[in-house]
């Protein structure tokens, strides 16, 4: 079976319903399904029902992706890409994806990938701390984040759905939050019952932090508690899983 | 139908104060439990539980990992308490404790 994605911004009309039906019309000419996740409400619903589209709360600047399964995904994806493209902003990771500018939040946001921690000997839970904390902005010292850090995981592990953790800390050590967000090719054991994971958002917020701040932290930790959404987080690429955090600390939750 | 009322509160208040009200929500609607759940989090109280919510309640659940505020108005109702973990884990099963000691 072959799954295609694509990603893109509503324009600032949101979707409407002309556009819902021409969506759900370029379907119909194709054995594949196709399901349009909007992940700043945090709602998939099928592309072929229109009406389930609309109540999907589209809002204008939302986030959305496309899930395509099927023998002629490929096919479906190029007609599709090709309505999108037309109507709405399509999201390429290679071009400069500005977090904070998604995000509304003034922040200092860095991607620990996979390289910057090829040169470990050992990759374990409080190494990679070790490696988040040093990412953060901050004129403390970063073993003291780190140390931070694991006392809030000593509380309980802060793996959210299946391959997510989001550990996090409020100090009075930053004064700029700093969003650390990881993504590993394997899973990594973050001592949990809820198991391991792959990706990792690591927040380091001020002591006290704005209520926009814990607000847009809220929002996220309400929507990572949804399975499906771990797991398409999880199985993201890393500048998409940037775009779909940046997405979900934005909208007001729907529940 | 048992009548439960929840408070759930964690160190930083982020994350995991939300998480859990969320579980025991769905958890108990899965076990025809009626609860309502106060969360304590960064954000100050939310969703604060009404002197009737108490009133009425069979039983006072309290999820948390820190020491939890206004604890006075539970006076004389049976209380059983839980840590975050274990409610992020297993909610069903902690919900089910609670009926045994409804």
């Amino acid at each position: 079976m072959l799954i295609r994605r694509a990603a893109f911004y509503l324009g600032i009309n949101g979707l409407e319903s002309w556009q819902a039906e021409k969506l759900r019309k370029l379907c119909g000419y194709f054995h594949a399904s196709v399901s349009l996740f909007n992940v700043s409400q945090c709602c998939r619903v099928p592309l072929e029902n229109s009406l389930k589209v609309m109540a999907a709360g589209n809002k204008p600047d939302d986030f959305c992706l496309l899930f395509i399964e099927g023998m002629d995904a490929e096919l479906a994806h190029l007609v599709l890409l090709d309505y999108i493209s037309e109507h709405f902003k399509i999201f390429q990771s290679d071009q400069d994806f500005n977090f904070v500018r998604s995000s509304g939040l003034e922040c200092h946001f860095h991607i620990l990938s996979a390289s910057d921690l090829k040169s470990l000997q050992r990759l374990d839970k409080s190494e990679l701390l070790n490696q988040i904390a040093a990412s953060i902005q901050t004129p403390a010292d970063s073993h003291t984040l780190c140390s931070l850090f694991l006392n809030r995981e000593k509380h309980a592990a802060t793996v959210m759905g299946p391959q997510v953790a989001l550990p996090h800390i409020m100090t009075e050590l930053v004064t700029v939050p700093s969003i650390i967000l990881t993504s590993l090719p394997e899973p990594l054991d973050w001592h949990s019952p809820r198991g391991p994971v792959r990706c990792i958002i690591a927040a380091a917020l001020p002591k006290p932090a704005s209520i926009e701040m814990i607000r847009a932290f809220t929002n996220l930790s309400k929507k990572l508690v949804d399975e499906n959404i771990c797991r398409l987080l999880a199985d993201a690429p890393v500048q998409l899983q940037a775009a779909m955090l940046a997405a979900m600390l934005a909208q007001q939750a729907k529940c | 139908m048992k009548n439960i009322v929840a408070v759930t509160a964690c160190p930083t208040g982020i994350a995991h104060t939300y998480m859990a009200a969320d579980l025991l929500r769905k958890g108990a609607q899965k076990l025809g439990i009626h609860i309502r759940v106060e969360t304590q989090g960064a954000m100050g109280i939310e969703n604060q539980l009404s002197p009737q919510d108490i009133a009425q309640a069979d039983l006072v659940l309290i999820v948390s990992d820190i020491e939890i505020e206004h604890t006075a108005r539970f006076h004389g109702i049976p209380i059983s308490t839980a840590s975050i973990e274990s409610a992020l884990t297993d909610a069903d099963q902690v919900l089910q404790d609670c009926l045994q000691l409804c």
